[in-house]
Parts: structure tokens; C-alpha cells; sequence
């Protein structure tokens, strides 16, 4: 379930779980936050194809902005086979530039290694990257989307 | 966009914590769970997220040091975002500008704390002029129909 936003137009600190729908209904309120969504849907598609479970939705998409410019995000290796994922999924640079042109907008992978600072993707979206304040994301799990 | 100080040490600080997970990652290779293939991609997200955070960093360095002579704003919310970085280049602290807009130095946080979200466009008019902005939008027209894309 998808809290409220708080008074930031932010959604409170936490993995908030969400299916597909709920995460569209809440989410698509624009033909273009539709856009988005559809691009998300599509890269969620090629993920679970590679056996990826997870995909965590961030960035401004999951905020109350009423023009979001993409979506942000990031998605659990450990389980994903990459010689089944399209390379774009796997395309980091230039600020993600070409998953940004083709899903309009960009995942990262979730995990870094262990012992690697102990901090990984996921919490580091888990807070405004400017001013540290928590922020939520939100948990889809693949396997049940439609 | 880094907006203040603040900000920019925690961006640093950010950066900083990017770079050592870097460095760890080169020295765990063997003993990584991951496979190398894995590895790899982990290793380039983080040098992805690095390079973001250090171009963040520099933009405002440059700003901050008063050689950026231009900015530019692709839409209207980016106009905000000029103003915010006017007033840096300009090297003036949200203080300054408060005193001049005489209004309270919270104001102005307020203000570029949501990229001049609830200001109105008298308000934003007036910060570009204590700026001693001259601000020229351009303006490409959609042709009829194609304007309720969004």
C-alpha cells in the first residue's frame, strides 16, 4: 500500500510494497506521467523475462510533481540473468541516456557488493540526494505483475 | 542542481562515500558473491552515480567562482532553478537577496527550497530583476492539436 505524500509532496521514509495497479493508479494521473509509466511497465517486462524479482520505483515520478521529466529507480541483481536482459538495461552512462530514450527513464542495479560501505542503491535512493532527508520508495514485485 | 553549501558538502560527502565503495569493490573481486560479469555492471552503476555527483559538484564550483557568464532555462520550472543559480554566480548569500526583495531571509529559502514553486510570477519577476536579470524566453508554438500532448 502507497501511503499519503507528506507535506513535501514526498511519499514518507520507507519500501512501501505496491502491485502494478495500485502503483498505476496512483501514478498515472497525466497522459504524460502515462507515458512514463508505460516505458516503466515495458523495462519491468524485460526484467522479470531475465528473472529479476524486484524493481524499486524513485525519483520524482513517485512524488506528487505534476510533470515528472522521467522515472527513476533500481532493480535486485543477485537473481537476474544478464545474458537475457536487453544490453540498454545495462547501459549506465551519460546519465542513463539511452534507457532514458527508449523507457523513458533509468533503473540501476539495487545491490553493491558486501561489506561495500555498507550502503547500497537502494538506500542511497532512499534519501533526498541533496539534503539527506528520508524519503520512500516503492517495491514491485515482479513475478506478480499482470 | 546543488543549491547552497549544504548541499554541496553533502554532495561531496556523497561522492567521497562512491569513491571508496569504488575502491573496496577493486579489492573484494575474488571474494564477491557477484559474478564478474555482475560485478561489472555493480562497478559502472557506481561510476555512473560517481560522475553524476562530480558533474553536480562542478557546475556549482563554476558557478560559485563567477565564470559562468549564461544559463538557461528549458521551461519554466528551470527558470527557477536560474534564479537559484543567478544568485550564487552572482555571489550573493539568500541574505542579500532577502534584503533587497525586502522580505525575511526564510522567504528566500522558502523560495529556492521549492524551486519557487508557490511564488507567483509578480514574485518571480521581481527576484529577477533584484538580480538585474534581463530574462528572454523563447518560444517554438506546437502546431493546433499537438499542444494537449501533456
Amino acid at each position: 500500500m502507497i501511503p499519503a505524500f507528506d507535506r513535501r509532496g514526498n511519499l514518507p521514509p520507507g519500501i512501501h510494497k505496491a502491485s502494478w495497479e495500485e502503483l498505476a493508479r496512483r501514478y498515472g494521473t497525466t497522459p504524460h506521467r502515462q507515458k512514463l509509466l508505460s516505458g516503466l511497465e515495458a523495462a519491468c517486462q524485460e526484467l522479470r523475462r531475465a528473472g529479476c524479482r524486484r524493481v524499486y520505483a524513485d525519483g520524482s515520478f513517485v512524488t506528487s510533481k505534476g510533470v515528472p521529466a522521467d522515472f527513476d529507480g533500481c532493480w535486485s541483481v543477485g537473481e537476474t540473468d544478464l545474458s537475457k536482459l536487453d544490453p540498454v538495461l545495462q547501459d549506465l552512462s551519460s546519465g542513463r541516456a539511452a534507457q532514458k530514450a527508449k523507457y523513458f527513464g533509468g533503473l540501476f542495479p539495487a545491490e553493491l557488493p558486501e561489506g561495500a560501505t555498507g550502503k547500497s542503491f537502494l538506500e542511497f535512493f532512499q534519501r533526498d540526494r541533496r539534503t539527506r532527508e528520508a524519503k520512500g520508495i516503492v517495491e514491485l514485485k515482479l513475478e506478480e505483475m499482470p | 542542481m546543488i543549491r547552497n553549501e549544504r548541499e554541496y558538502r553533502i554532495t561531496k560527502g556523497a561522492a567521497n562515500r562512491f569513491e571508496e565503495t569504488l575502491a573496496l569493490m577493486g579489492r573484494e573481486r575474488a571474494s564477491s558473491k557477484l559474478t564478474p560479469e555482475k560485478q561489472k555492471l555493480v562497478r559502472e552503476a557506481v561510476l555512473s552515480q560517481l560522475e553524476d555527483l562530480n558533474n553536480q559538484v562542478r557546475a556549482y564550483e563554476r558557478l560559485k567562482s563567477g565564470r559562468r557568464r549564461h544559463l538557461q532555462a528549458k521551461s519554466i520550472e528551470e527558470l527557477a532553478d536560474v534564479l537559484i543559480q543567478a544568485r550564487i554566480a552572482l555571489g550573493l548569500t539568500q541574505k542579500e537577496l532577502a534584503e533587497r526583495l525586502a522580505v525575511k531571509e526564510q522567504q528566500v529559502q522558502r523560495y529556492e527550497a521549492t524551486r519557487y514553486a508557490a511564488a507567483s510570477l509578480g514574485r518571480v519577476s521581481e527576484v529577477a530583476q533584484a538580480l538585474g536579470l534581463q530574462v528572454s524566453v523563447g518560444v517554438p508554438l506546437p502546431r493546433r492539436g499537438e499542444e494537449r500532448r501533456r
